[in-house]
């Protein structure tokens, strides 16, 4: 392998690194802070990749179809925690039918609605060209990915660690009755973490779109497995190390496609099932701390 | 009214589950008094305060707050009504630094420096991840993060629990320091607290207020000691 196809190989795996950080980040965020299993993640995100293929059909922009996936996610994740799925904190059970059933009810109303077949998506006008960077060639859409991901990862820590929200959802995680006696609704927390989470699920179906090359009704099925096993390699709950194992996901996903087409599908699996027998704690596990 | 006051609780009935702790506690509570509720173990003393703070359901009674009724009120808002709250588990985020557990309370302003004046003890360990501190640094943490919401009520339940009795003396002489226009009801079972902080007490028994009275009745009638609170050397030391 010459250095200039070890460029494009490693700025690929960044950019699918980054489609599954923003993908991973919002399962992690749920189930980190609100300890929340949701088995609907990978339906929200396949609702996002048909946000941006309607959008893009229409022949809106990237930055239209983000938007609405974005803002559609978040009142649709809000409502949902509202008016259903606060009903099974503290239940696992009740949270796995519950997210399960929601998953499969989403992914049958996009197939009634956008039918069974995959639709593609038209190349990029905008960010549709290559670039040259160090030898290699890469996609000027793939950068923004991976300057997409970069972004997300530090807003959501500035938000986690630096904002009064973020304090205070920390805070509930451990003692809600606590937060509630010193006069802070966290219940309203918990909605709106809830609502970044599912936006994170639309936003990263949004970016992913354009990547996979369009939208399916079977995404969401394949993409919830890889959520989970990136949620697990990184040490569920932890919001570092979901970032650490999707950049290792696919990272080493892009290099294995390179030698052996096949070998991508298989390097998420043998990468978590290599963590789980020597460090069945995750890469970066919660020490203590939640995210 | 100007004799109304603070906090009145009449005929007060409470449910955890199918099971009735509270079949009718009344006590009266004025500005800048500190209330000592007193009983055995299980006569629903912090039952009563998880009542007026709302994570307990009145099933019958009521629960006024100046006048108004606040029973049926959710926890946060019982708390923005001026309540302040720390439990006998003193319900610190251990995995926050002190400083994080404060901002929980109130974003940093004068009122953190009155506050931590009266807490050196936690002003040093600002950094400090929460769940490091010694069970004396915790509870003063539980009270000054309290504080910071400036309550007009403060309900304290047992804060000497599990305290050596040098760390107590120190959290008796705050909270003495700090008692002057502080209105407080006190949860406590070390009667030797309850007498350096109280001026009245109420004693609960299954459920019920049974007796009432200055704090002095209670020091010097031992037999209301001795018939409601059968408190053993232990529960006495000084």
């Amino acid at each position: 392998m010459d250095g200039g196809t070890a460029v494009t190989l490693f700025l690929n795996g960044l950019a699918l690194g980054a489609i599954l950080f923003l993908l991973a980040s919002g399962l992690t965020l749920i189930f980190g802070l609100l300890d929340f299993v949701n088995f609907a993640h990978g339906a929200f995100f396949m609702v996002g990749a048909y946000v941006f293929a309607a959008i893009a059909a229409e022949g809106g922009s990237i930055a239209l179809a983000f938007a609405v996936a974005i803002a559609g996610g978040a009142a649709g994740g809000f409502v949902l925690e509202r008016v259903l799925l606060r009903r099974a904190y503290g239940n696992e059970l009740h949270q796995f039918l519950l997210t399960l059933g929601l998953g499969l009810i989403i992914t049958e109303i996009v197939r009634i609605i956008a039918g069974p077949n995959f639709q593609a998506v038209r190349e990029l006008e905008y960010l549709g060209g290559n670039v040259s960077v160090l030898g290699g060639s890469v996609q000027e859409y793939r950068l923004f990915l991976i300057a997409l991901g970069v972004a997300v990862f530090l807003g959501m820590l500035y938000v986690l660690r630096r904002t009064r929200i973020g304090l205070i959802v920390r805070a509930g995680v451990e003692d809600p009755s606590m937060v509630e006696a010193l006069g802070t609704n966290v219940r309203r927390g918990f909605s709106i973490m809830f609502a970044v989470g599912t936006a994170l699920a639309l936003l990263a179906g949004a970016a992913a779109a354009p990547y996979y090359g369009g939208a399916g009704p079977a995404l969401g099925e394949e993409q919830i497995v890889l959520a989970f096993v990136i949620a697990v390699v990184g040490g569920l709950g932890s919001y570092l190390g979901s970032a650490l194992a999707a950049v290792s996901v696919g990272l080493l996903s892009s290099y294995a496609a390179f030698y052996w087409e096949p070998g991508a599908s298989l390097v998420p699996v043998l990468l978590m099932a290599l963590v789980l027998l020597l460090r069945p704690q995750g890469l970066i596990p919660q020490a203590g701390a939640r995210i | 009214m100007p004799d109304a006051p603070l906090l009145a609780l009449r005929g007060l009935k409470a449910s955890i589950g199918p099971f009735r702790i509270l079949e009718g506690v009344d006590l009266e509570l004025r500005e800048g008094e500190t209330l000592v509720l007193l009983g055995r173990n299980g006569a629903g003393k912090t039952t009563t305060l998880r009542s007026i703070m709302g994570f307990v359901e009145a099933v019958d009674g009521s629960i006024e707050l100046d006048g108004e009724a606040i029973s049926g009120l959710s926890v946060d808002r019982v708390a923005r009504r001026g309540v302040g709250y720390v439990p006998e588990d003193r319900g610190i985020f251990s995995t926050l630094t002190v400083e994080e557990n404060l901002r929980v309370a109130a974003p940093p302003g004068p009122v953190w420096e009155r506050v931590l004046d009266s807490f050196p003890v936690v002003r040093e360990r600002l950094g400090a991840r929460a769940g490091e501190l010694s069970g004396g640094q915790q509870q003063m943490l539980a009270v000054a993060r309290a504080l910071l919401r400036e309550p007009r009520l403060l309900l304290l339940d047992e804060p000497s629990t599990g305290l050596a009795p040098a760390v107590i003396t120190e959290l008796v002489e705050t909270l003495r320091a700090l008692q002057s226009g502080m209105t407080l009801l006190l949860v406590e079972q070390n009667l030797s607290v309850a007498r350096q902080l109280g001026q009245r007490f109420t004693i609960l028994e299954e459920g019920r207020t049974v007796a009432s009275g200055p704090m002095r009745e209670l020091t010097d009638d031992s037999s209301l000691t001795e018939r409601f609170l059968a408190l053993g050397g232990a529960e006495q030391r000084a």
